[in-house]
């Protein structure tokens, strides 16, 4: 049998795309001769220029509940679906938990991949895992799909490339192997509070734009009297105050990073949360040329009290964030070029633990995905009657990073160095998921 | 093996007229002829053996003359020699029948006449042909095809159901997997071509990794007729082990555009050396300087500098260097003045690669210099200026001395230990992190020799109240840990890779972890009641007994050094390990310490990072490593007195500014390395120029960042620069590049501006003091940058502050400005 290739950047292991190889035997079945293929193959949409795709990875740190989210098992007995009822989405037959309404309607904006699996059950290697698509390597941090975003595509003006708010995953989110150049800009604190500002990016008390630019032109005429360097480091650093003044006296930037200038009605639609102020806050960036925003959304490691504490603080602003983000991007005619992820380390298991809490669980997890002109409405793969592995079409956690990259314009096959001379691939052994794409 | 090597006594004719480098007034004619190898063994029909010839200039300069030299066989009945298409006509002798014979290998000299050099053969086992063996050659085939590879069958879980050991370290398991699983469709002996192991290669059925093997290679012989044999498995008798593998050339002097042929010869336990050079794997470690030719089984050069040419073939590992010169070997020598062993060795390195060092750095540039490298501190003001107008010869070597007594050394390796050891209150309790840090700044402080430090270290029990070193044994707790822990910190040699296979760059197999490992086997951690149940005192004890054992085996294995026999001790198994560890021969310990002091004080380690020494990442300086080490083991380990060593040199005291022929250099010392300043030096140097001491909770005021005993303080300064949070044994955790967050917070934080306007600070004290505008652009040189303005500096400043708003506003902006200047956030 012949089989040839066709399609996107399913990259397996040698640079070869495997899942796209099209067996001719069946297309001849449809009428398809191989020269048809070969030119579908030429003006396959896939293969046209896109327009540039930005991101925003909603992180819900410590591992949802699927069940209580978005896989609920609402025939399954009392002790495996736990204390939540379902309500129905904007997809027939497709239900979620009774406290994610709002997402539930907007389900027409996403797809939700229902079949996740990992080996990996610690948050440290689960969290490596979902957030690099490789596997926790003692000898090697990967770089996450920001900081890859960032080095393939660059930043836009005077914006940086990648932007974290809240702190780094279990440490990761950042660069690994491939340097601090490329860790994301990290924003500390609270964007619901009115005293909220981005570090550094408002100049110090008293301390004018007439003043700053004054003492840029000092700064440079004093390094030019001694210039007795000619380092890469010492140029880098000059790159990046340059990037920083431009930042700092940018109107742009400080439109993009300022909320006060959002309506109240906005401001309230997200919630009044620091999760969902990010996400109207990572609306802003991505208006304003970010190219990928990660929000860390903790709280979902529920060990105890799972019920109450999803019930009481976690899913109401997630609903509330989440959907006004998908609903604010598409009337704002950004979702099209705007991905929007919402993952966590792995999913929670079908029994409940005795302190009314969910234990950790990898063998199934839902991903969601929405915008940068994935297919919505779809949910991809399906658990078993207890949730607790895929009863077809598993996918694998390298195969949801392929999705990303394949989605976001990212070369999966492509090889970096790392500091060792290692040759490592953007993505290893991913295929994507086709039928979002 | 042999090498055969002869004098071609004088000036040849072709090829080497092409070897004129570019504004050479003399060609650089060889004068050495060498041919490799300098006997040759043929075993079987299949065997057959390349050949290299090269010739070697009076400066060392090399060219392959395989292909202008003549071969002649004594008796064609014997062998025959055939060019190798595939590998640009390369000859290759071939057997024709059992016997002995000798090769003639003759080139022509224009002065000498013809000279010549005689290789004797030696053919066997034709007449009693034996099938493709599994490792050495169907395995073989099967590593240099990629086909086990990390990214293909190699990996975790195989690809495509069928999995294969990582490059085919363990032959047994791949037997089972091509030979017995899958309902052995893999191979078919009675039709081998219908063997899957030919047909998905060779993309006969479709295959995900795709075309792979040609069906007229030498490869899918060799595995077809495996295949016909009827997949005989490695024979039962261990004598065909790869020992040792060699390559040749071993070292090679190119210019850009030049090609060398190589020959990696395996030497077998049963004592047969093979030509493995198709099958082993060639890797350069920069292409930049030169690239493999996998096909040639060449190299060739690219660009000035040096690399290593990794080899490795059946879990063996070698090198090749390749010198690729940065200009005209024939210029001429540049005088440089030796202060000590190390300048002599770093004009050797020059001298071959045709660098030419910098120029000697300011006065103004070492105090700088030598304060931040020794003590992580800038000289105060009044250190500055009266060590500028020192009119004393000697005043550098003098300068050393102080320096080093001052106790700011103390502190600012006590910050590197600390960072090297881990010690950090999250693992330790706020007492035992106390308890560590002090121990090694007792020991900085009394210069106590390092074996003696190690020991202490190694053998450590008790409470880690009391005990200091115990904590070595909280941080890291599990046996595989600290083996992973006490190789890279003592050794600088990483065997994380070896816990779960055959490490891919390097010698060690798991046996030598867990060896390794079986040191920390009895060991225990209990809780105390001293301090009461919730007091977080551990107790480190010895056991009884306790084991490790091998993962795949499941044998106990005996407690055993790296490259030594085993060695045990009925008290504590970890006094074995310190004696041989600490011991003044143990090259691996000497040589680690002598890399790390020499990269932190030089920037760059000689071997580099300086925590991943391995045969694969070979000393760019193997001579000076071997000198420094030697130095450091015969001085009884004396930490200072190496670092006054190396900051004696002539080349340590290099300006950083390249000149014409060294500015693409940053491998050989040519000239001084630029680095950003630590984050904790330049917090420190930022205050100690503004004036405005910084606080860390529970410290003392006036605690400087280089005092901190770990990194749990919250200083945004800190992290953002890179100060490590000590949660990895690896150099690489504290992080020395820029980003834009360090310029936005030095250039529009709150941590310079705040110091600007202090009413405590430099500024508002110079400015009560009525000093004038140049008493205080001098004072804010000196306070920065460490030297005197010139006068257009002066000047400039000056005109910038009568033009200000304000005069507060101005003095405030020139201070800002030294704090932002490259000058100040690099050591240079």
């Amino acid at each position: 049998m012949l089989e040839i290739e066709f399609g996107g950047c399913q990259t397996n292991c040698e640079g070869v795309r495997r899942r796209d190889f099209l067996k001719v035997g069946a297309l001849t079945g449809l009428g398809l001769s191989l020269p048809d293929l070969l030119r579908l193959e030429a003006g396959a949409p896939s293969k046209e220029r896109r327009r540039e795709i930005s991101c925003i990875l909603l992180w819900l740190n410590g591992g949802p509940s699927h069940l209580d989210t978005f896989d609920p098992k609402p025939d399954a007995p009392a002790e495996i679906r736990g204390e939540f009822g379902t309500i129905p989405t904007a997809i027939p037959g497709v239900r979620f938990c009774e406290h994610l309404p709002r997402l539930a309607r907007q389900l027409d904006k996403f797809s939700i991949l229902r079949s996740v699996t990992s080996p990996e059950n610690g948050h440290e290697r689960a969290t490596h895992y979902l957030l690099t698509g490789y596997k926790f390597n003692l000898a090697l941090e990967y770089p996450s799909y920001g900081s890859v975003v960032t080095r393939e595509l660059g930043s836009q003006g005077e914006m940086p490339a990648y932007v974290l708010m809240g702190s780094y995953p279990f440490g990761y989110g950042g660069a690994g192997y491939m340097g601090g150049a490329y860790n994301p800009f990290s924003l500390d604190g609270n964007p619901s509070q009115a005293n909220f500002r981005v570090h550094d990016l408002t100049p110090p008390g008293g301390v004018t734009l007439e003043r700053i630019r004054r003492r840029k032109n000092l700064l440079e005429s004093i390094d030019a009297f001694h210039q007795r360097f000619d380092a890469s480091a010492v140029r880098d650093m000059d790159a990046f105050y340059d990037r920083a003044y431009d930042l700092v006296t940018s109107p742009r930037a400080k439109r993009a990073f300022d909320l006060a200038l959002e309506p109240q009605k906005v401001r309230e639609r997200y919630g009044s949360t620091s999760f969902g102020q990010s996400c109207l806050l990572a609306r802003r960036l991505i208006e304003g040329g970010v190219r990928f925003v990660t929000i860390n959304l903790g709280g979902w490691d529920t060990h105890q009290d799972n019920f109450s504490s999803l019930k009481g603080h976690r899913l109401p602003e997630l609903d509330l964030g989440y959907s006004a983000l998908l609903e604010d991007l598409a009337a704002r005619d950004l979702l099209e070029s705007t991905l929007v992820i919402c993952m966590g380390e792995f999913g929670r298991p079908p029994t409940v633990n005795p302190s009314a809490g969910r234990d950790h669980w990898a063998q199934a997890m839902t991903v969601c995905l929405g915008g940068g002109g994935v297919k919505t409405g779809l949910v991809i793969g399906e658990t078993n009657e207890r949730a607790e592995e895929p009863k077809e079409r598993p996918i694998r956690v390298e195969d949801v990073a392929a999705t990303i990259y394949n989605a976001l314009g990212i070369p999966c096959g492509k090889e970096y160095r790392t500091p060792q001379n290692r040759p490592v691939k953007i993505n290893y052994d991913g295929q994507a998921v086709a039928e979002v794409l | 093996m042999r090498v055969l090597k002869i004098h071609l006594g004088a000036l040849l004719c072709l090829p080497w007229l092409a070897w004129t480098f570019s504004s050479a007034a003399e060609p650089s004619p060889p004068v050495w002829m060498e041919v490799f190898p300098g006997s040759i063994q043929i075993h079987g029909p299949q065997d057959f053996q390349r050949l290299v010839v090269m010739g070697v200039s009076e400066k060392g300069k090399t060219a392959d003359l395989t292909a202008a030299a003549t071969f002649t066989l004594d008796d064609p009945k014997i062998a025959r020699i055939e060019p190798l298409a595939s590998e640009g006509g390369r000859p290759a002798v071939f057997p024709q029948a059992d016997g002995e014979t000798r090769l003639k290998v003759a080139l022509k000299s224009a002065a000498a006449g013809d000279r010549s050099l005689e290789v004797p053969i030696r053919v066997q086992g034709l007449s009693n042909p034996q099938p493709p063996r599994f490792a050495h050659d169907v395995v073989a085939a099967l590593t240099r095809l990629g086909c086990n590879s990390g990214s293909c069958h190699g990996s975790q879980y195989g690809k495509g159901g069928f999995k294969l050991s990582l490059l085919g370290y363990e032959p047994d398991e791949d037997l089972v997997a091509i030979g017995r699983e899958a309902g052995a469709r893999r191979v078919v002996p009675i039709d081998p071509p219908r063997s899957l192991i030919l047909l998905k290669p060779a993309l006969a059925v479709p295959h995900g990794g795709g075309k792979r093997l040609d069906p007229n290679s030498r490869e899918y012989r060799t595995l077809a007729s495996w295949i016909e044999a009827g997949v005989p498995g490695p024979p039962s008798s261990g004598n065909s082990q790869v020992e040792s593998v060699r390559v040749f050339p071993e070292a090679m002097l190119l210019q850009p555009g030049e090609k060398q042929g190589l020959l990696v010869l395996a030497r077998l336990s049963s004592g047969q050396e093979e030509d493995v050079t198709g099958k082993a794997l060639l890797a350069s470690l920069n292409d930049g300087v030169a690239a493999v030719d996998l096909a040639a089984n060449g190299v060739a050069a690219n660009g000035p500098g040096e690399t290593a040419v990794m080899v490795r073939y059946q879990g063996q590992a070698t090198v090749a260097r390749v010198t690729v010169p940065y200009r005209d070997l024939s210029s001429e020598a540049v005088a440089f003045p030796a202060n000590n062993f190390i300048d002599s060795l770093v004009a050797k390195k020059w001298i071959t690669l045709g660098l030419v060092p910098s120029d000697r750095c300011t006065d103004a540039e070492f105090i700088r210099r030598v304060y931040i490298d020794a003590i992580g501190t800038q000289p105060a003001v009044e250190e500055s200026a009266a060590f500028l107008s020192d009119p004393a010869p000697d005043k550098r070597e003098k300068l050393i001395d102080r320096v080093l007594d001052r106790p700011e050394y103390v502190d600012y390796w006590a910050l590197k230990w600390g960072d090297i050891l881990r010690i950090n209150r999250a693992n330790l309790g706020e007492k035992g992190m106390w308890s560590f840090y002090n121990w090694v700044r007792a020991a900085l402080r009394e210069n106590r020799p390092l074996d003696q430090m190690v020991t202490e270290l190694i053998t450590a029990q008790g409470s880690t109240f009391t005990t200091g070193p115990a904590n070595y044994f909280r941080i890291a707790q599990t046996p595989n840990d600290l083996a992973e822990t006490t190789c890279q910190v003592f050794l600088g040699i990483r065997m994380q890779c070896a816990q779960c296979h055959h490490h891919p760059f390097e010698k060690w197999t798991q046996d030598d972890y867990f060896g390794m490992a079986a040191y920390f086997a009895r060991l225990g951690l209990k809780g105390s009641s001293e301090f009461g149940l919730y007091g977080d005192e551990r107790v480190v004890f010895v056991k009884k007994g306790g084991e490790v054992s091998h993962p795949k085996t499941g044998k106990a294995l005996v407690p055993k050094p790296l490259e030594a026999a085993p060695a045990d001790d009925p008290a504590d198994r970890r006094r074995a390990l310190a004696r041989w560890l600490a011991a003044k021969d143990n090259q691996l310990f000497a040589r680690n310490f002598a890399n790390r002091f020499w990269g932190y004080l030089m920037g760059r380690g000689l071997v580099e990072p300086v925590d991943d020494v391995r045969v694969t990442n070979p000393p760019s300086n193997p001579e000076l490593l071997e000198a420094l080490a030697g130095e450091f083991s015969r001085g009884g380990f004396n930490q200072k007195e190496l670092m006054r060593t190396i900051l004696r040199s002539c080349a340590y005291q290099l300006s950083s500014w390249p000149v014409e022929w060294n500015r693409g250099d940053d491998t050989f010392y040519s000239h001084y390395l630029v680095r950003r300043l630590p984050a904790e030096v330049l917090l420190d140097a930022a205050v100690a120029a503004t004036g405005v001491p910084e606080s860390f909770s529970g410290l003392p005021k006036g605690t400087r960042a280089i005092q901190l005993p770990d990194a749990d303080f919250n200083s945004y300064l800190l992290k953002t620069f890179g100060k490590p949070k000590r949660e990895i044994t690896c150099e690489c955790e504290r992080v020395g590049l820029p980003n834009m967050a360090q310029a936005l917070h030095l250039m529009n934080g709150d941590f310079i501006q705040s110091r600007l306007i202090s009413s405590s600070g430099r500024v508002a004290r110079l400015l009560k003091e009525n000093k004038s505008d140049e008493e205080i652009i001098r004072e804010f040189y000196l306070a920065t940058v460490c030297r005197l303005p010139a006068e257009n500096e002066v000047h400039n400043a000056r005109s910038f502050i009568q033009a200000a708003p304000s005069r507060k506003e101005g003095v405030e902006d020139v201070l800002w400005s030294l704090c932002n200047a490259k000058e100040f956030l690099f050591n240079h």
